[in-house]
């Protein structure tokens, strides 16, 4: 038996078939988590980014202060 | 919509967040991979199972896939990584490959009676004898043979070389061609 003819014989064996129920089950969770992670990455964005910017903005208040300490005393 | 995209274009539309390209790709891979499960670890509740984990993993790491990620390969690899992890493996090995004989053949379309009894025949050997080999030859066997996958990208989802994954199917040909005479004489 020549490789090819191996190969179709495995091809033929008969399939275990996906039931439609199955595959919408799975593709409705599945689906529901890869919303919800792109949902979690774009508010762990926004959060990175307030913090970020809040944080600049925190430093640069402090720095002036210290620089208007420094110069008024 | 996306079913006819380039694997490229998918990829880029899934780390987008895109769920219509999520869509797309499970609608394309969804089948294989679950034949692909069920032939690999024998028994369909495992292949439910490890199927509905395979897809979860993907949902949650599509948005973070490298940009050169074959999502089809991918999927592969963690299929398969699923199943040598799985702690019943053992049980898979022996009793699984028993019980798949028992449901299998029953759910296949049937022909007339008699080409129906012989084709199952001829299929339960090969399906036993499939099951014996090794799962390192079964995997590689399947992939490519079954699958279609060429041997470069079978030996990626396998992390092993070309030329190692090349040995591996040949050896897994010669033992399954090796096997399936035997198995006619029972």
């Amino acid at each position: 038996m020549t490789d090819e003819e191996l190969d179709a014989r495995i091809r033929a064996l008969p399939e275990a078939p996906l039931t439609a129920a199955l595959a919408a089950r799975v593709q409705s969770q599945a689906g529901a988590v890869f919303a919800g992670e792109a949902r979690v990455r774009w508010v762990a964005g926004i959060v990175t980014a307030t913090a970020v910017v809040s944080a600049v903005a925190l430093y640069l208040t402090w720095a002036v202060q210290f620089l208007n300490a420094l110069a008024s005393g | 919509m996306g079913e006819d995209a380039a694997p490229s274009v998918l990829l880029e539309r899934l780390r987008a967040g895109d769920a219509a390209a999520f869509r797309a790709v499970y609608e394309q891979h969804g089948a294989p991979i679950f034949r692909f499960l069920t032939r690999l670890c024998g028994r369909r509740e495992l292949a439910e199972d490890l199927f509905q984990e395979t897809w979860m993993r993907f949902a949650r790491h599509a948005r973070t896939l490298r940009p050169d990620t074959e999502p089809r390969a991918w999927l592969y690899t963690v299929a398969r990584n699923l199943v040598r992890s799985h702690a019943r493996w053992a049980l898979v090995d022996a009793a699984g490959v028993a019980a798949l004989a028992s449901w299998w053949y029953l759910e296949a379309p049937s022909a007339a009676p008699h080409e129906a009894a012989v084709g199952a025949d001829a299929g339960r050997r090969l399906e036993r004898a499939l099951g014996r080999l090794p799962i390192a030859g079964r995997e590689v066997l399947l992939l490519v043979a079954a699958e279609g996958l060429a041997v470069d990208e079978a030996a990626r989802v396998l992390g092993i070389t070309p030329e190692a994954a090349r040995q591996r199917l040949h050896r897994a040909r010669a033992e399954l061609a090796r096997c399936l005479p035997k198995e006619d004489e029972t």
